[in-house]
């Protein structure tokens, strides 16, 4: 693939969503956490 | 005398103006107290490296040999993580996990600033690179500079990185007053916050590094070292490691780290338009990623039944925990009842978070391309 500015943007585009997918995924991880180990026995 | 000579005779304009450059960053660390960790073994390290014939520079020189050892490797990097999760409490993240969304929404910098460098001419991992300063977090950029960018602009990014990190107060204030109304900073936050139980807290950081590790696979050296650091921390039987960490580690590899990226600035390396449009765009990046946070935020507000402080989202930038406290300074500013400093450390470790997850995709995706 060409090093152009539109090359950049796609791959900027991709990061964004990646990082913000990501995010979510960490999110539903710590709600899962927190559900099943609510509290020191 | 004839040596004696030779190394006056080698001592250029530009080694003058680095040894003054080291000067003004040792001056800033002792007087203003602007990161004085790093400011000062950076500043001292560039004055050893514009010494003509300097031996600490050469080929085995002791400077040459730490930048071997532990920048051209990534080492360094690594183990300020190591030390940088064990000092995080990721417990504010774990009771508000939304936070999580402002630690992504303060990366939007880095992207911003890595299309301004591509248009500035820069090549696209230089861009990155550059664009990285945006993650508000030195190892992060250091790890990207040293693979993307080489020997030569690691220093300039690296200057770039720490100085605006140390420069937060100044910048992000007006920036968010800039984006908000004083009604909006006064918003005032939850404060009933539930437990997290030992268990989330130990099983988080393992998760973390397998989840980020699949989603970035590049991120697993920094994400890993991050969460192995906190780790250390949580699980509660090691506490002389922990504490070994957060002080021995983490002041050693300060200091080593400091004086090798100071011998990166070496004048006819150092003094070039791209250092200047380094430094610029390095501050547009730290803007951008308050901006972002900020209108991510607002955005957000739209939607929510329930308003959240939009300065929140400014603490999402990764600069830990100085942004926290700028966001709470602020507020209680607006109103002195308000208190929003663990919202505010919340989307400060998701920040922290954040920008090693997108530093890692972005690196994954610019090898993917093999440019």
């Amino acid at each position: 693939m060409a090093d152009n500015m539109l090359t950049t943007l796609s791959i900027l585009l991709q990061s964004l969503g990646l990082t913000f997918v990501g995010m979510i995924v960490l999110y539903t991880l710590i709600k899962l956490l927190v559900k099943y180990f609510p509290e020191d026995k | 005398m004839e040596a004696l000579l030779a190394s006056f005779k080698g001592f250029t304009l530009g080694n003058a103006f680095m040894i003054f450059i080291g000067g003004l960053l040792i001056y800033l660390a002792i007087k203003k107290d602007y990161e004085p960790m790093l400011l000062l073994p950076i500043g001292f390290g560039a004055i050893l490296a514009n010494i003509p014939f300097s031996s600490a520079i050469g080929e085995d020189g002791f400077l040459t040999v730490l930048y071997n050892a532990g920048i051209a490797n990534e080492l360094f990097p690594v183990l300020i993580f190591i030390a940088v999760g064990a000092m995080i409490d990721f417990g504010p993240l774990l009771q508000q996990p939304f936070m999580l969304f402002f630690g992504a929404a303060a990366q939007f910098g880095i992207f911003a600033t890595t299309l301004l460098a591509r248009g500035f001419g820069f090549s696209l991992k230089e861009a990155v690179s550059i664009g990285i300063i945006g993650a508000a977090d030195g190892p992060t950029s250091i790890y990207v500079a040293n693979l993307f960018a080489g020997k030569e602009l690691v220093g300039p990014i690296t200057v770039a990185a720490y100085s605006y990190m140390s420069l937060v107060p100044l910048i992000q204030p007006p920036v968010i007053k800039a984006l908000t109304t004083p009604e909006e900073r006064s918003i005032a936050m939850d404060l009933n916050l539930h437990k997290v139980s030992k268990t989330t807290r130990i099983l988080f950081p393992i998760l973390v590094t397998f989840v980020a590790g699949l989603i970035a696979p590049m991120s697993v050296g920094l994400v890993g070292s991050l969460m192995f650091g906190n780790l250390i921390r949580e699980c509660g039987v090691l506490n002389k490691l922990s504490q070994a960490a957060q002080n021995e580690l983490s002041n050693l590899v300060t200091l080593l780290l400091g004086i090798t990226i100071g011998s990166t600035m070496v004048a006819e390396n150092f003094l070039t338009w791209k250092t200047l449009m380094i430094l610029a765009m390095g501050l547009f990046a730290f803007v951008f990623d308050t901006a972002g946070g900020v209108l991510f935020a607002k955005l957000l507000n739209l939607f929510l039944p329930r308003k959240i402080n939009p300065m929140i989202g400014a603490a999402g930038i990764s600069a830990f925990p100085m942004s926290a406290r700028v966001i709470q300074k602020i507020a209680q500013k607006e109103n002195p009842g308000n208190f929003v400093l663990m919202q505010a450390v919340g989307a400060n470790v998701a920040g922290q978070v954040g920008s090693i997850l997108a530093a890692g995709i972005l690196i994954y995706l610019v090898n993917a391309l093999a440019l």
